[in-house]
């Protein structure tokens, strides 16, 4: 498994060849690609594009995994209040956009946000908008592409975590004079945190790398990190610069899993 | 002339869960008055709905019928977090992830208290319970014994009006209960502040009770002083869970105003008039251990063979089989170190004091 992520670190640092694949030497001309572009003297000019790139991906991923627990954290605290029969049937529920392939169920957004689709159809036929709304292929039809495929990914961490908690505390907190509000959020919450790092992390992470929702429901206009990276490989044809790329992402990432470990250590220790 | 305050009334309150045709009764029609300044509990055995009533005082479950008054203001559809009641969990349900003193300023921050009023109260709940050193301590570095009481001044620091205690010393080893029977019993007089005890120890019960409720099956079967309901059982159940007892077949062979006189084989009892009976009636007379006294078979109002004898230290425990159908059961008093107690086989003779038997409504 560490082979291939090896080899791109191997590969970023090398000259590329005209027709894809690497030349042998050492080079690091994808790096500089990062950030500059090369004038036609060879000076070099900072470009910012592949930067904000990154950077809007980073956002776009921030944003859905906010938006994904703002959903997810009312869905787990739902499920965990209804009798163990009731809970298995919603969990299995919120497993199923699971069941199906995860091209069919980005493709399926198409038929929902696009034009004449599932929203606009009643609109227009109530009259209520004239023309498209062009929902689709833009920022907020890839947020809820990502939104959708990965929300179980961060409800089951929460329902794992709250399903641990003990019940006691939140009747002693009212016993105490905490109303509702006060005990979710100073009892539920801070003690609900691993699952809720957890699912934040994970979704994160997944929304980062996911290049089909950005490439199907963004329609190639908007480009992601992923697609960059994917771009790199195909058509692009510049291997040092993907590899570049990728051990960018995975810089990220692991940024964010050092966050996690620490704050899922801290956490434990208080379950002592 | 009872001029005593009422801290909780229940007035026929019922407790159903499920509904439908047949749903599981928990209690079944409450009624009882808990005073000002008492320490008042709740005994029975599990399932016997004296943790319901609790809660429902409580405010974490509501009645499916009567009402529940708190110094004459009704309680009936009030949030826990509404009512001046605090409780103090069978489990301590210390917030494990706040500080010792963040636990039991809890209430008062959720009062609205300020940060030095929280502070002193603090201070003071510490030293209470002689813990002043703990207050940056986490629960989980805390033993049984001490969260117990940490648990306990978190719900006395926002001075309810009333304090409940949910079984609190059920997980303690038995001389730090000893310890805690004596400090709660303390603290109570202390605080003046009324304690509603659930407990299914009859030890407990009777060693800091101002009045116990002896719960069965979802009723109240007998309120009163510890010593009343010991020497004064109402029935078969109260006379069984408070402590040993014999219960002995008799007969009301005549009755005056204040007493019946009861027949067991020949031998006559003189037991408090109830009013449920009359003569020629059959009934249960109830004898505590203790109340017999040994002595020569000729002498003695039973006389019987001693089928087991074991000694536990403070007392002989000895049964003795007084005829066919009737094995008493007698406590005697380790006193004298010289004089040997009877043993298995021998005959002895069994005194018994007039007023020793009571008569059971069963």
């Amino acid at each position: 498994m560490v082979l291939p992520i090896v080899l791109l670190g191997i590969y970023s640092f090398k000259p590329a060849d005209s027709y894809g694949g690497v030349e042998p030497g050492f080079s690091i001309e994808a790096w500089v690609q990062l950030f500059f572009d090369r004038d036609l003297d060879d000076t070099l000019i900072f470009e910012p594009v592949y930067l904000q790139i990154i950077w809007r991906s980073i956002v776009l991923a921030t944003i859905g995994t906010t938006l994904s627990f703002l959903i997810g954290f009312p869905v787990a605290w739902y499920i965990v209040q209804q009798s163990p029969g009731t809970r298995n049937i919603l969990l299995l529920l919120i497993t199923i956009p699971f069941w199906t392939n995860l091209l069919i169920r980005v493709f399926s957004w198409i038929l929902i946000l696009g034009k004449n689709g599932m929203v606009e159809q009643p609109l227009l036929a109530m009259g209520l908008i004239d023309e498209s709304l062009e929902l689709m292929y833009g920022n907020l039809a890839i947020g809820l592409g990502l939104i959708y495929s990965y929300i179980p990914l961060m409800i089951l961490p929460i329902y794992a975590s709250l399903e641990k908690l003990d019940f006691g505390l939140i009747e002693a907190a009212h016993d105490l004079y905490a109303n509702r509000r006060t005990v979710i959020r100073c009892i539920v919450v801070p003690l609900c945190a691993p699952g809720i790092i957890a699912g934040c992390i994970l979704v994160f992470v997944l929304s980062l790398g996911d290049f089909i929702s950005p490439s199907v429901l963004g329609g190639g206009k908007k480009m992601m990190l992923s697609n960059l990276i994917q771009f790199q490989f195909s058509s692009a044809r510049n291997w040092p610069f993907g590899g570049a790329l990728t051990m960018l992402l995975l810089m990220i990432v692991a940024f964010g899993s050092y966050f996690y470990i620490r704050a899922s250590r801290k956490s434990a220790d208080l379950e002592d | 002339m009872n001029d005593q305050i009422t801290a909780i009334t229940a007035n026929n309150v019922v407790k159903h869960y499920g509904g439908g045709v047949s749903p599981i009764v928990a209690l079944k029609r409450i009624q009882v008055e808990i005073r000002d300044n008492e320490f008042f509990t709740l005994l029975g055995p599990s399932g016997c709905g004296k943790t319901t009533l609790l809660r429902l005082i409580a405010g974490f479950e509501q009645p499916t019928d009567g009402e529940i008054l708190l110094y004459g203001d009704h309680l009936e559809g009030l949030e826990p977090n509404d009512r001046p009641v605090n409780t103090v969990f069978q489990s301590y349900s210390l917030f494990p992830h706040m500080s010792i003193a963040e636990n039991i300023g809890f209430g008062l921050k959720m009062k609205g208290e300020d940060e030095s009023t929280i502070d002193t109260v603090v201070k003071e709940m510490l030293a209470l319970v002689k813990m002043d050193q703990f207050g940056d301590r986490m629960p989980n570095q805390l033993s049984g014994g001490q969260q117990q009481r940490i648990a306990l001044v978190r719900a006395l620091a926002p001075k309810p009006k009333v304090l409940l205690l949910d079984e609190p010393l059920s997980a303690l080893d038995l001389k730090l209960r000893q310890s805690m029977r004596v400090e709660l019993k303390r603290l109570q007089q202390e605080t003046g502040i009324t304690f509603v005890f659930v407990t299914h120890d009859r030890e407990e019960a009777m060693s800091m009770s101002d009045r116990i409720a002896v719960m069965s099956e979802g009723e109240i079967q007998q309120l009163d002083k510890p010593k009343v309901i010991y020497e004064r059982p109402r029935n078969r159940f109260v006379a069984n869970f408070i402590g040993v007892v014999n219960l002995v077949e008799a007969t009301i062979k005549s009755e005056s105003d204040n007493e019946y006189v009861c027949t067991h084989r020949s031998i006559e009892f003189h037991v408090d008039k109830s009013s449920t009976h009359q003569t020629g009636d059959s009934v249960t007379l109830a004898i505590r251990p203790e109340k017999f006294d040994l002595c020569s078979p000729s002498d003695g109002l039973f006389q019987g063979t001693i089928t087991e004898s074991t000694y536990m230290g403070t007392d002989t425990y000895l049964h003795v089989q007084v005829d066919e159908s009737t094995n008493l059961e007698v406590r005697c008093q380790n006193v004298h170190l010289e004089r040997e107690m009877p043993s298995q086989g021998a005959n002895v003779g069994l005194h018994v004091a007039q007023g020793a038997a009571t008569l059971l409504e069963d």
